[in-house]
């Protein structure tokens, strides 16, 4: 199950559990870290939000592991449909950095617009890595949700990385 | 030859000698004196090898089965059909020929046999190199050298970014279309040389220098003192060396048409030539930007 940012599983108290009950009523911008995000992810269990305003994220995350969820917002400007974008980072990626483009997909985000995810893998220091990126265009902005870590660890956590990504909402 | 000899014996001076030297000697360099020989055993006549007897490059889209676009935005890249008809062939003259049989093949010494062959059509060396994406790297190798070894052929170089492979020309279409389908594929480039003005030239060379070391030999045979043997044994020589060095030529090009090379890079096209026309650098600087590395390259916390 995701939950918010930032919540500690420490010893329940009468306090503890009034400030979790109302941070979780939060709206989930507060989850970004950073002003001005047009979006929501909340991040897996056990994934932590990381601090770093004025950052190429609008939201970053961490496992203990190093599995990372990130959340990068760009002004569509001049705008570009969602085919263009895909297009352009489909082919930065394969054809200047070597990513395989393993598979692709539709995707709808929990707010409703159509995007498309493309699943990457390349070797890094020499082992196996997934690289997820998934593509949201609206009138405004490009979301691109990135999700990557070393191939086994970031499996162990697909179904989580999956379930937020499906909960993904643009405002 | 008698009347050479003859020539030989009468002569006193070094300009006599000299003229029927230079008498045998042409006959070495008189390409159309023979007519043409077959190709060696075990060089596969191709036939008409359709799209491959042009050189082809393209860059390649996604992966046939997450996408069935094949687009390119590349002048090259329309070369390239989904259903791989691009690389379409006719059946070379050799398909059921056992890779045993072709490795085995000893160019220099051509079998009359192979004569109908050679009238068939060009003789082809057939090349592939494939940019292959860098994701699972060692396994792919493994893949690919695995499909040289099933199809007769083998393992010509590997390092950590490429791996070279050999394999029987009639298996070259069947060798790219599986290594295809080990890795994602960033571009591909095909092509096939057409060496059959030089294998034709290279046998009648040699088959003239064969003729003219004979008469060496024959003149070797008739020298009456040493001054004579000496200038024999000298062009003998000679003519020997010229004979060895055509042999290698024959027996290295045999070897490029039997079996065909096929190079697979594991590192994006772009770093290889620069000038690639599907690399296209958009104006948009958060493109360059995503990557494995920015996404895990975390801050510190205060």
């Amino acid at each position: 199950m995701n939950r918010p940012f930032r919540l500690r599983s420490t010893a329940p108290s009468l306090t503890r559990v009034a400030l979790t009950a109302a941070l979780a009523a939060l709206p989930l911008t507060s989850l970004a870290g950073c002003g001005g995000t047009a979006s929501h992810l909340a991040a897996p269990t056990n994934f932590l939000e990381l601090d770093e305003p004025g950052e190429s994220y609008a939201q970053r995350a961490t496992s203990a592991e190093g599995v990372v969820l990130a959340v990068r917002e760009v002004e569509n400007e001049p705008y570009g449909p969602l085919a263009f974008w895909v297009e352009a980072i489909k082919r930065r990626m394969r054809n200047v950095r070597g990513y395989a483009l393993v598979e692709e997909r539709d995707v709808r985000a929990a707010s409703g617009e159509a995007g498309k995810q493309l699943r990457f893998g390349h070797d890094e220091a020499g082992g196996p890595y997934h690289f997820w990126l998934t593509i949201f265009v609206t009138d405004d902005y490009v979301f691109v949700v990135e999700a990557g870590g070393k191939k086994d660890l970031f499996e162990t956590a697909q179904p989580e990385i999956e379930r937020a990504l499906a909960a993904y909402r643009i405002d | 030859m008698s009347e050479t000899w003859m020539r030989w014996k009468s002569s006193r001076g070094s300009a006599v000698r000299g003229q029927a030297l230079l008498f045998v000697l042409a006959l070495v360099g008189c390409g159309g004196a023979s007519a043409y020989a077959p190709p060696p055993s075990g060089v596969t006549r191709a036939e008409s090898y359709g799209g491959y007897a042009e050189a082809e490059s393209a860059p390649m889209a996604a992966p046939a089965s997450m996408s069935a676009d094949f687009e390119s935005d590349s002048v090259a890249g329309e070369l390239a059909r989904p259903d791989g008809a691009m690389i379409a062939q006719a059946a070379p003259a050799a398909q059921g020929a056992a890779p045993a049989a072709q490795g085995a093949a000893t160019p220099a010494t051509p079998p009359r046999a192979a004569a109908d062959d050679a009238q068939r059509g060009p003789l082809l060396i057939y090349q592939a190199t494939l940019h292959l994406s860098v994701f699972e790297v060692e396994a792919t190798q493994r893949s690919v050298i695995a499909v040289a070894q099933e199809l007769g052929g083998f393992l010509a170089r590997q390092s950590d970014q490429q791996v070279v492979i050999r394999v029987p020309a009639p298996k070259f279409r069947d060798a790219l279309a599986r290594i295809e389908e080990t890795g994602d594929v960033l571009h591909r480039n095909v092509e096939a040389l057409d060496v059959s003005e030089e294998f034709r030239d290279v046998q009648i060379r040699l088959r003239n220098a064969e003729v003219v070391r004979d008469r060496l030999a024959a003149l070797m045979a008739q020298a009456r003192n040493v001054e004579e043997a000496l200038a024999v044994q000298n062009e003998l020589e000679r003519i020997t060396g010229v004979i060895e060095q055509l042999k290698g030529r024959l027996q290295f090009l045999g070897d490029r048409i039997a079996f065909s090379t096929i190079t697979v890079f594991f590192q994006p096209a772009a770093t290889a030539t620069t000038d690639q026309p599907d690399v296209f650098r958009l104006p948009f600087p958060w493109l360059d930007e995503l990557s494995l590395r920015s996404l895990l390259n975390l801050p510190y916390q205060d």
